[in-house]
């Protein structure tokens, strides 16, 4: 169990990194009209993923998970 | 390439002046303040497949059907914080299981209760965030009753985001306290009282790539202690501690050429009941004008036992054991289909979604999968309204 | 240490007294085209179709940087209409730098929306570049010499009376030459 633990938190970081590495330009705050565009939210629909995410709380065996935060407009 | 020098140099020399220059408006909102007011309802129907006859051995075959009410404010308040208040109303009714026994051909079957269960949960919680700083934290504070169970819970969760605003860290710690009544029933010894307390916390850190492109990646820990078992079933017995952990990824990219926003969620799930599952989901949002929106959606699941998983109750064997479906191998698929009307003051949408669970769907292959796995459907119509 | 303490006491200064601009700088000329409006406001500057920053030396200027998908630009918009309207007559020009991809997408923001200052589209997308806008929306105030003043991120409903005083400010300074 904790040797699978300390797997994934190592498979977490390299992600991460990776993620990190193929960075291009910084997007300017100008240039974030598509990633405002609301189905190009985490959530679209807060109140049906609170619905979908309590159903399948309830008929299965894992639970849990990330919210939301970042990305979007970047408007001040 | 000259040119750009030059664009560079007048940039670097009024970054400078601005610097010098007193701003009016200092802060940087990166969780954006709503501007408006939204009041949203969504009414559901979940409708649960009749167990097969053939594998109730006494009791209804009829599973559950739910009817949902939900109601959602979002309001700011001032020009610093916002309040979001959730209410959901659901009444359910349906047959549940209580054992799973042998029928003596080596068979699991079932047996349940009768179809006159009834039950109502009502659930509340209310959120008040601050904006500035580049970022946002807030305050949720709700309670859940049901018949037999009540909890309270609370969560603090706070975000960042970077000046150049690619990269936003977020993180939260939530808690919550069930109280469970379980309801008498006569020549029945059950339980009268238990109680147990979550904790969970996460972080998470998302980052803008392109102007279409965006990512989240996360990490999930929670801790249940307490009393875990189902009171309702014959022989039930976990342990009274569960440890969670989960990775999550999800990317939005913007397919510009068509209109189209394509998500891709993934979570890897791990206890040490020895659970771990994948899940999968990628959906399409489909714009045709700003007002319509089609959004397809499949969802893959799959989970492998707990280590105390038994297929069928047995009153023999000592120590940990349950045979509750949700604890047994299996994998499941959704596919969803939701259509979305969109204008600036209000909003109609309608959603559907199909849920069927296997053995087969598992990714390890499963020798005898649980005769209680759940099939449904849900049909969601939402209105919002931005004033 | 005389130099940090020099350096502290001019960003007080600065701090307490925004009229002393030591470090005002001219802002970055451009001329750009005028986004075509069914009731663009026809003052005789933009008839041509386009405007040049730099033609309306001698006005105070509010420059605003915003994008039809930029929630809190909904709200500065009809705002700095009623800051216009208010002192136009003194002087006081409002000049709005659209940076929307496409033209049509400004165009249906401004829709409902009864504006008469002019609005510019720069589909090349520079001057923010040149200017340091750092969110949107960000705005520049724009004394009568040409000089950046002011900068204003972002837009909350009080932000009007506060924008007032500041217009009222630098119309002051333009009118006791």
């Amino acid at each position: 169990m904790k040797v699978r633990f300390a797997n994934v938190l190592v498979g977490t970081v390299l992600i991460m990194s990776v993620l990190s590495g193929c960075e291009t330009a910084v997007v300017k705050p100008w240039q974030r009209g598509d990633l405002a565009r609301p189905q190009m939210a985490w959530q679209p629909d807060p109140m049906m993923s609170v619905l979908r995410e309590h159903v399948y709380t309830a008929k299965e065996g894992a639970s849990g998970g990330v919210g939301t935060g970042g990305g979007g407009c970047g408007c001040y | 390439m000259k040119h750009n020098n030059k664009t560079s140099g007048t940039l670097a020399a009024l970054t400078g002046a601005a610097l010098a220059l007193p701003a009016i408006a200092q802060l940087a909102q990166a969780a954006e303040l709503p501007t408006k007011s939204e009041l949203g309802y969504r009414y559901t129907d979940y409708h649960e497949d009749d167990v097969d006859s053939n594998q109730v051995l006494l009791g209804s075959n009829q599973r559950y059907e739910i009817g949902t009410h939900q109601l959602r404010l979002v309001a700011p308040v001032g020009e610093r914080f916002s309040l979001t208040v959730d209410a959901l109303y659901e009444s359910m009714t349906g047959a549940s299981a209580r054992a799973v026994v042998d029928n003596g051909q080596g068979e699991s079957v079932l047996v349940m209760t009768g179809a006159s269960i009834k039950d109502t949960r009502t659930d509340m919680s209310a959120e008040l965030r601050h904006y500035g700083n580049g970022g946002s934290e807030a305050l949720v504070l709700g309670f859940s009753r049901e018949d037999d169970y009540e909890s309270i819970n609370g969560s603090i969760d706070a975000e960042r985001t970077s000046v150049d605003g690619v990269t936003t860290w977020s993180g939260g710690v939530g808690f919550s306290h069930d109280e469970l009544e379980p309801v008498p029933e006569a020549g029945i010894n059950r339980t009268v009282a238990e109680k147990r307390s979550f904790l969970n916390a996460y972080v998470a850190r998302a980052r803008v790539h392109s102007p279409v492109w965006q990512t989240q990646l996360g990490l999930y820990l929670g801790w249940y202690d307490g009393y875990l078992s189902d009171p309702y079933r014959s022989r039930d017995i976990r342990p009274d501690s569960r440890q969670q952990w989960a990775f999550s990824g999800r990317s939005r990219y913007f397919l510009k050429a068509v209109n189209a926003a394509v998500h891709v969620d993934y979570r890897y799930y791990q206890d040490d009941w020895d659970i771990a599952s994948h899940t999968l989901e990628l959906a399409w949002y489909q714009s045709f004008t700003d007002a319509f929106t089609v959004s397809p959606r499949v969802r893959y699941y799959s989970q492998s036992q707990a280590e105390f998983y038994v297929p069928t109750d047995r009153g023999t064997r000592s120590g940990d054991q349950s045979s509750d479906f949700r604890l047994s191998p299996y994998g499941a698929i959704a596919y969803g289909l939701g259509i979305g009307y969109y204008q600036p003051a209000f909003g109609v949408n309608l959603y559907f979604e199909h849920y069927n669970s296997d053995g087969d769907y598992a990714l390890k292959s499963v020798a005898e999968p649980s005769p209680f796995l759940v099939d449904y459907r849900l049909l969601t119509l939402g209105v919002d309204y931005r004033f | 240490m005389v130099y940090r303490l020099l350096i502290s006491a001019l960003v007080i200064t600065l701090t307490l007294l925004p009229r002393v601009s030591v470090f005002a700088q001219s802002a970055p000329d451009f001329n750009l085209p005028l986004l075509a409006q069914s009731d663009a406001g026809g003052s005789q500057l933009w008839q041509s179709g386009s405007l040049r920053l730099s033609d309306l030396t001698g006005k105070v200027v509010y420059l605003d940087f915003w994008a039809s998908w930029c929630a809190p630009c909904a709200l500065s918009l009809p705002e700095l209409e009623t800051l216009y309207a208010r002192f136009k007559s003194r002087g006081f020009e409002v000049v709005a730098i659209n940076l929307d991809t496409t033209e049509s997408a400004a165009r249906r923001f401004l829709q409902d929306k009864a504006i008469t200052y002019p609005i510019l589209f720069d589909q090349r997308q520079t001057t923010p570049e040149r200017y340091g806008v750092a969110g949107m929306p960000t705005a520049f105030l724009l004394d009568h010499s040409g000089k950046l003043r002011f900068t204003h991120t972002g837009f909350k409903p009080s932000d009007t009376e506060k924008l007032s005083k500041l217009i009222q400010q630098l119309l002051q300074e333009k009118e006791r030459l």
